[in-house]
C-alpha cells in the first residue's frame, strides 16, 4: 500500500504524463496539416550534415535510422543516397515519442562488430518548419541499449561533439533517466529491442497512413495499441485494491480500473491484483479511461495497417493487422471495444457465470405443430444441443422462468400469445433480456421482419427458405455470445 | 445441359464430408501458426498469414452449426474465395480432390446445399456440397 506522498508523487507523474501526450497528440495532428503542403530540403543540405556528423564522430558510419511518418518519406530520396554506406534500412535502434511526432532520426556512430551495445554519436531530426521540412544535426551521447540493427555496434564517439545545437537539438525531456520511482514513473520512451520493419498485406485493403502505435505484449503475443487514444504509459504500477470495482491505479487523482491485457483479450486468465508491478498503459475509450497491465512495452512503431477481412465479425477487439519482416501478425487493437469490454467486467455489470462451452447448449423450441417441433429438435439435437419444447407463448415463457434456456426459437404465428409478444416478454423481463431468441415464421414481407426485429429477436428465418445449415449456424452463432 | 461431373475437394469435418468446387478454391495448406483473434467468436479460428496476405482460418463445423466438440485438432484448412475475399475452412483431416457426380454443368450449380453420393478409396461417402455465399452468410461485419 503506498504512502499518501507516494500517491501524491504519482499524480503528479501522471499529470505531467498526461500533459506531455496531449501536447504530442496536438502537435502531430498540427503536423499532418502542414505535412500537405511542406516540402523537402534539398538533398544537398542534407549530405552536407551527414559529412559533418561523420567529420564529429570521427569518421564513424551510419548505423541505423529511424524511418518514422511522412517526413520520412519526404527525405527517403535524400537517405537512398547513403545506402551504399552502412544503412540499416527502416529498422530503428531508438524510438521515442518524440521522433514519432519529428518523423526522422538517424543515427550515427562507429560500428563494431560481436559486442552488445550501440553509442549513439549524432543523428539527424526532421522537423517542419513553416512550409520546409528542415533537418537538424543533433550531435549524441546517449547510450543506446539493444542489438545493432546491422549486427555489429556503435563505438563511443572519438572525438568531442562540438556541432552548434539549435533549440530543438536540445537535451529533451523523453530522453532522461527514469526517476527513482520508476513504479510511478510515466514515460513515452521506450528502447527498442528488435527493429521490426513492417509492411501492408499486399492484397488487403490497408490505409497507407501510417498509425502511430505503441507495441505492447500480453499473454505472450504483440499487440499494436494506437497512439492517439493512449492517455498515459507506466512502465511500472502498483494497483490499490479495495474498490467495488476491483483493482485501480491513481491517475490525476482519480481511481482508474486496471485489468489485465491478456485477459480481456481472452489469452489469458490472470487477474491484476495488488502484487502486479508490470507496465501498464491507460486507454481512452469512447466512455472511460482504463488501465490495462501487460508484461513489456516493447515500443513505438508508425504502421501501415491493413483492414480486417469483412468476413470477421464487427465490432471486434482488434482493428486491423500489420505483418512483420518475419511474416507474423501484429494485431492492432480497437481501444474503444477494448476498454468498454474491460469496463463491463469491471463494473461487474451483469454478474455472469463464465460460459461453459462443454456443456451443452439448452435450446428451447416453441411450435404448435408437433412436425415442426421435431424438425427442429431433430436437427438442433445433432447439432449437440439439449432441446425442450412448447406448445404455446404462455407455456414457453414459464417455461424459461422456471429455467433459463441459452437460446429461445420460436414460432412467431403461436396461438394466444404469439411469438413477437412472448419476445417482447423476453426483453422485458430484466433477468431474461440477455436471451438470444430466433423467430421462425412463414411471413416475408419486409414489415414482418421489421417488426420481429422491432420486437427484439436476433435472427429472423423464413420457415419455407430455412435449411438445415443456415439453422444450426444462425443458432451457432448466437449461443457463441451465451452467458 | 448434358451432366458432368464437377470436380470438387472434399473437406473432412466433424465426422462427416463436405465439399468445395475447386473453382472456388485456391489451395489447401497445412496450419502450422494461427494469430488467435481475440473476441470474434467460435466460429473463427484466428488469422493465417499467406505469403503476405491475412486470410481469416474458420471453424468449418462451428459455420456449419455442427457440434464443435467433435472437431479434431485442426492440421489443414482449404482456402477459398467468397465475395467478400478469401477465407480458410479448418479441416479435420487431408482434403481430398474428387470428381462430384451427378452434377449439371457448372453454371447450373445449385445455390443451396446439396447432397451427393460419392466413391472414394473404395468407401461410398455422402457430400454435402457446399455453397460459399450460403456457407458465410451469417458471419461478417456490417
Amino acid at each position: 500500500m503506498s504512502t499518501p506522498r507516494e500517491q501524491r508523487q504519482r499524480n503528479l507523474y501522471a499529470e505531467e504524463a498526461e500533459a506531455r501526450l496531449t501536447r504530442l497528440s496536438e502537435a502531430a495532428l498540427g503536423m499532418q496539416a502542414d505535412l500537405r503542403r511542406a516540402q523537402p530540403p534539398d538533398p544537398g543540405v542534407v549530405e552536407g550534415m551527414l559529412r559533418e556528423a561523420r567529420t564529429i564522430t570521427g569518421g564513424a558510419s551510419v548505423v541505423g535510422f529511424t524511418h518514422v511518418g511522412e517526413v520520412a518519406r519526404a527525405l527517403e530520396a535524400v537517405l537512398g543516397s547513403l545506402r551504399g554506406e552502412r544503412v540499416a534500412g527502416t529498422g530503428s535502434v531508438v524510438h521515442t515519442v518524440l521522433a514519432a511526432v519529428e518523423g526522422l532520426r538517424v543515427l550515427l556512430g562507429a560500428a563494431v562488430r560481436g559486442q552488445e551495445h550501440a553509442v549513439q554519436a549524432a543523428s539527424l531530426t526532421a522537423r517542419i518548419r513553416g512550409r520546409h521540412i528542415s533537418p537538424t544535426l543533433v550531435p549524441h551521447q546517449v547510450v543506446a541499449a539493444g542489438p545493432d540493427p546491422l549486427g555489429g555496434r556503435a563505438d563511443q564517439p572519438k572525438r568531442p561533439v562540438s556541432a552548434p545545437l539549435s533549440p530543438a537539438a536540445q537535451p529533451r525531456p523523453a530522453q532522461r533517466a527514469p526517476a527513482e520511482n520508476a513504479a510511478s514513473v510515466p514515460t513515452p520512451v521506450a528502447a527498442e529491442a528488435v527493429p521490426v520493419p513492417v509492411a501492408a498485406s499486399p492484397a488487403s485493403r490497408a490505409d497507407v497512413s501510417p498509425l502511430p502505435c505503441l507495441v505492447v505484449a500480453a499473454g505472450g503475443q504483440r499487440y499494436a495499441v494506437p497512439l492517439q487514444q493512449i492517455a498515459l504509459v507506466l512502465p511500472a504500477v502498483a494497483p490499490v485494491s479495495g474498490s467495488h470495482r476491483g483493482p485501480a491505479i491513481w491517475v490525476e487523482g482519480e481511481p482508474v480500473s486496471i485489468s489485465d491485457l491478456a485477459t480481456v483479450l481472452g489469452n489469458a486468465s490472470s487477474q491484476v491484483g495488488s502484487a502486479h508491478e508490470g507496465p501498464a498503459v491507460v486507454l481512452r475509450g469512447l466512455e472511460a479511461r482504463h488501465a490495462f497491465a501487460v508484461e513489456e512495452l516493447v515500443g513505438l512503431r508508425d504502421l501501415v495497417v491493413a483492414s480486417l477481412s469483412p468476413l470477421l465479425p464487427r465490432p471486434g477487439c482488434v482493428s486491423g493487422t500489420v505483418i512483420s519482416s518475419d511474416g507474423g501478425l501484429l494485431l492492432v487493437l480497437d481501444p474503444d471495444v477494448v476498454v468498454e469490454r474491460a469496463e463491463r467486467s469491471a463494473h461487474g455489470a451483469p454478474e455472469q457465470a463464465a460460459p461453459d462451452r462443454h456443456r451443452p447448449a439448452r435450446v428451447l423450441v416453441v411450435d404448435n405443430a408437433r412436425v415442426a417441433r421435431e424438425v427442429h429438435r431433430s436437427v438442433l439435437a445433432g447439432a449437440g444441443h439439449e432441446v425442450k419444447i412448447a406448445a404455446t407463448g404462455a407455456e414457453a415463457l414459464a417455461a424459461i422462468r422456471r429455467s433459463r434456456p441459452d437460446l429461445l426459437l420460436t414460432d412467431a404465428d403461436l396461438p394466444g400469445m404469439d411469438g413477437l409478444e412472448l419476445t417482447r416478454a423476453v426483453r422485458a423481463d430484466p433477468d431474461l433480456a440477455g436471451l438470444p431468441v430466433v423467430l421462425l415464421t412463414a411471413r416475408a414481407a419486409a414489415a414482418d421482419r421489421q417488426a420481429g426485429l422491432e420486437a427484439g429477436a436476433d435472427a429472423y428465418l423464413l420457415k419455407g427458405a430455412i435449411d438445415v445449415v443456415e439453422l444450426r449456424a444462425t443458432v451457432t452463432r448466437l449461443l457463441g455470445h451465451r452467458p | 445441359m448434358s451432366a458432368q461431373a464437377v470436380p470438387v475437394v472434399l473437406l473432412p469435418v466433424a465426422g462427416g464430408w463436405y465439399a468445395v468446387e475447386v473453382a472456388v478454391t485456391r489451395e489447401v495448406v497445412a496450419v502450422s501458426a494461427v494469430t488467435a483473434l481475440p473476441g470474434a467468436g467460435d466460429e473463427v479460428v484466428g488469422l493465417l498469414s499467406l505469403r503476405g496476405e491475412v486470410v481469416p482460418l474458420f471453424q468449418t463445423a462451428a459455420l456449419l452449426g455442427l457440434d464443435v466438440r467433435a472437431v479434431d485438432l485442426t492440421a489443414y484448412a482449404v482456402v477459398v474465395q467468397t465475395g467478400r475475399g478469401p477465407a480458410a475452412l479448418a479441416v479435420d483431416g487431408l482434403p481430398e480432390a474428387v470428381a462430384l457426380p451427378g452434377v449439371t454443368g457448372r453454371g447450373d450449380l445449385p445455390s443451396e446445399d446439396t447432397r451427393h453420393i460419392v466413391e472414394a478409396h473404395g468407401e461410398v461417402r455422402t457430400v454435402t456440397l457446399l455453397n460459399m455465399e450460403r456457407l458465410f452468410r451469417t458471419v461478417g461485419g456490417t
